[in-house]
């Protein structure tokens, strides 16, 4: 999903050579941060789902 | 509590509006006059900046309900907001300074919009450096609940402060055209179902967390 919005953002920043540069990296920041936000509730649940088992 | 069913529907929102906010944003509305392509940056930049600012004051409400009611959940759902919150005015100051060097030719500017904002980011930061190294006592709860009381009064601050104060680089009203105004209003609606489904996972991942440390601790 990440990478197909990364490509959506090159092919529409690529209308203008000016500030083409500064949209796409705007929009691969917010990404960035989405994903390694994504990341880490990822890791999260791994170690809850992990203490349950070991709980039971 | 179960959020299943709400999570897996407001994930599916989230992701039909921001696939139909991209392709808006890229494909459908023209670009700015003067400022060009980057100026498309407003387009999540505004809508992160009013998620986040919806978010904080449901962490505010939520941190008075806990200190009035001393449950759990509020404080659990208020914590969730606050962090959420927290990552999408990270959005809004990184994604800033990139539209600010192409429009003004400058990263950084200490004007009061600006300024009040990052002292925002710093007090969540604070927030969540208190429940890190704190532990997950009762005590650590309310100290939090007063901090992110305390830290939502910046955010009237940071929206106003234009007008109270001026800025050099935030018009005080921003006029669309039509094509920007729909565009506009799609990708709110698109970030603020994502900042829901976001807040949703995060807050049943503090529902579980607290279960599985209670059965743990019996």
């Amino acid at each position: 999903m990440s990478a197909m919005l990364f490509a959506l953002a090159q092919m529409g920043a690529g209308h203008s050579p000016s500030t083409g540069g500064y949209l796409r990296g705007g929009y691969s920041a917010i990404l960035v941060i989405l994903a390694l936000y994504g990341l880490y509730l990822w890791n999260r649940h791994t170690i809850i789902t992990r203490r349950n088992k070991r709980g039971r | 509590m179960d959020f299943r069913k709400w999570r897996i529907l407001l994930w599916a929102i989230a992701a039909a509006l921001n696939a139909a906010g991209l392709y808006m944003v890229f494909f459908f509305v023209p670009a700015e006059m003067t400022m060009g392509e980057v100026q498309k940056i407003f387009y999540y930049h505004v809508p992160s900046a009013i998620s986040a600012y919806v978010l904080f004051a449901l962490a505010f409400a939520f941190s008075l309900l806990f200190l009035w009611k001393e449950e759990p959940l509020w404080d659990s759902l208020a914590h969730a907001c606050a962090e959420v919150g927290w990552v999408f005015i990270t959005v809004v100051l990184v994604t800033g300074p990139i539209w600010g060097r192409a429009a003004w030719g400058k990263w950084w500017v200490w004007e009061p919009r600006l300024t009040t904002a990052l002292v925002l980011w710093l007090m969540y930061t604070a927030y969540f450096l208190l429940r890190l190294f704190s532990g997950h006592d009762a005590r650590t709860a309310r100290v939090a609940a007063v901090m992110a009381i305390v830290a939502f009064f910046d955010v009237p601050i940071v929206h106003f402060a234009i007008k109270w104060w001026g800025s050099i680089v935030h018009p005080p009203k921003v006029s669309l055209e039509p094509a920007m105004r729909l565009t506009f209003l799609v990708t709110s609606a698109a970030v603020l179902s994502l900042a829901a489904a976001l807040t949703l996972t995060r807050a049943s991942l503090g529902f579980d967390e607290a279960r599985s440390l209670a059965e743990e601790a019996q």
